[in-house]
């Protein structure tokens, strides 16, 4: 069962979705979805033994916005506000695409408040990925009279979406979209500026780098893992960016183990 | 405006809520949400606004199939017990105002006075009409991949005799996130099943009907006072005031003045 709530963060008010008793694990959602992207894994973690909580990123979901366009590392320190408006010292953390950055960024500076990260589909971009993502539509998303903006959105994330089965979630995802329609794309500016690598290179937590072999990212991270071999790794097979939706039960399965600490980093 | 959850047995309700002092509870318009009262809410100086989104409406969870107005007013009075508000001013729009009735009936120990914004009292044509509306077409191969835009499109002319699309885009939004987020669940059932005319009369509480000339419930203003004849009115000019930003002002004064007379 998954019960809604508020906390306080610096922006205004932060929303969250939480699930579960046992260890804490705190869940970071990609651009420009929101915390609801895990709502299939909730009850398969909660069943694990784990209390998860998936925060809206500040300006997505349900979460009050940031007064401007701002960058990954503003985003991870509102990791911290949610953690003490929960009362929690530490957590385990999961990031997914942007969610992964802004997890890492956290990680990387507050070693002391993350028992586990998990980085889940690393946007550790190559110059051709970045002009790749580039070629989308990166902007306020501005209505026409006769509603062809909303084919407009329905297109654009089909295209960002390469492989995708999940019709539901497909809907579901597109109306995320038109909800933030003048700022849902700060998310990805924020990740396309950002270099994650000095990051990568800083975490000291145990951390496990997941992905799955049909997502955007996939390549990204073992490109991530491979900077840090002594990382656990694992994957699912085929998926896309969509992955919780399509195999939430497997998803949750890997996440668990980790957190629970049932795979230990290869020494 | 701070937001939270009241937990019910029938789910979270999401409320807003602004300022210090009594409270005045807002009720909405179907299927629109809390979030219509966002631009009248700081206008109430001295009143602690709370703006509940009804079960299955803006941030609130899907209400249950088998429901009702009663079973809305009774979700309300459970909500505000999990607020800690014993007892409220109570204003509701349309559909709302069907709620906020029932909630004055049926619990009138937490309802100090009543403001009724458009009594819904449809012939019995209509109501039949209301009731035999199931859920609406959802998206789909056959549907107009636009339906929500169009629909969105349909409710503000409805609610506003006279919108043009092209000058107030802007209202488009606000209200189009507010029918997805019905995920294409009607009330009209609901409501079609309820009988405000048969219920206005046994109202207690000091009460204030409300109309606008050009609402497309104006031609209910007449009988409502007909039916409760105690209470005080006030018809409003033109389009109804409640959906534009630059009259909120008006409505909020109308609202503060009977709250402070009654």
């Amino acid at each position: 069962m998954i019960r809604r709530a508020y906390l306080d963060g610096r922006w205004g008010q932060l929303h969250v979705r939480r699930a579960g008793q046992g260890t804490r694990l705190l869940l970071l959602h990609q651009s420009p979805l929101s915390g609801a992207m895990f709502d299939a894994a909730m009850p398969f973690l909660a069943a694990a033994g784990i209390e998860a909580v998936a925060l809206d990123t500040p300006g997505f979901g349900l979460s009050d916005a940031p007064p401007a366009p701002t960058t990954i590392h503003a985003y991870g320190e509102v990791v911290g506000d949610a953690l003490d408006s929960l009362g929690w010292d530490r957590a385990a953390i999961l990031g997914h695409h942007t969610g992964a950055a802004i997890g890492a960024s956290f990680a990387a500076r507050n070693p002391g408040r993350v028992e586990r990260l998990i980085l889940n589909g690393v946007p550790l971009l190559t110059p051709e990925q970045l002009e790749h993502f580039k070629a989308f539509r990166f902007s306020p998303l501005l209505p026409e009279a006769d509603g062809s903006h909303l084919i407009a959105a329905w297109n654009q994330r089909l295209a960002a979406s390469p492989g995708w089965t999940d019709l539901d979630a497909m809907h579901r995802y597109v109306v995320e979209m038109l909800a933030k329609n003048l700022t849902y794309w700060w998310g990805f500016q924020a990740a396309l500026a950002h270099d994650i690598a000095p990051d990568l290179a800083a975490i000291s937590v145990p951390t496990m780098v997941f992905s799955n072999s049909g997502e955007d990212l996939y390549a990204s991270s073992k490109a991530a893992h491979a900077r840090r071999a002594e990382w656990v790794w694992a994957e699912l097979a085929g998926g896309t960016h969509d992955i919780v939706d399509e195999q939430p039960e497997p998803w949750a399965r890997v996440v668990a183990d980790f957190v629970l600490a049932k795979m230990r980093p290869a020494l | 405006m701070f937001k939270c959850y009241a937990d019910t047995a029938h789910g979270q309700v999401h409320v807003r809520i602004d300022g210090d002092g009594p409270a005045l509870l807002l009720i909405h318009w179907t299927p629109l949400s809390g979030r219509m009262y966002e631009g009248v809410a700081s206008r109430f100086p001295d009143r602690t606004v709370v703006a509940p989104d009804l079960l299955g409406y803006g941030r609130s969870d899907p209400r249950p199939a088998d429901w009702s107005i009663e079973a809305w007013a009774d979700n309300l009075a459970e909500a505000m017990d999990a607020l800690d508000i014993a007892v409220a001013d109570v204003a509701g729009g349309h559909n709302g105002a069907n709620v906020a009735a029932e909630l004055a009936l049926r619990h009138p120990a937490k309802v100090r006075r009543l403001v009724l914004d458009g009594c819904p009292l449809p012939s019995p044509e209509l109501r039949a009409a209301f009731q035999a509306m199931t859920g609406q077409p959802r998206p789909g191969i056959d549907i107009a991949p636009t339906v929500a835009w169009d629909r969105t499109l349909g409710l503000l002319k409805e609610y506003i005799p006279g919108f043009d699309p092209a000058a107030d885009i802007e209202m488009m939004w606000p209200a189009m996130r507010d029918y997805l987020a019905t995920d294409f669940v009607s009330s009209g059932a609901v409501a079609g099943a309820y009988d405000l005319a048969a219920r206005l009369p046994l109202i207690a509480q000091p009460a204030l009907l409300l109309g606008a000339e050009k609402d497309t419930l104006a031609a209910s203003f007449a009988p409502a006072k007909a039916l409760l004849p105690s209470a005080r009115s006030h018809m409003f000019p033109g389009q109804h005031p409640i959906h534009f930003p630059d009259r909120a002002a008006e409505w909020a004064g109308v609202v503060a003045a009977f709250l402070e007379a009654a």
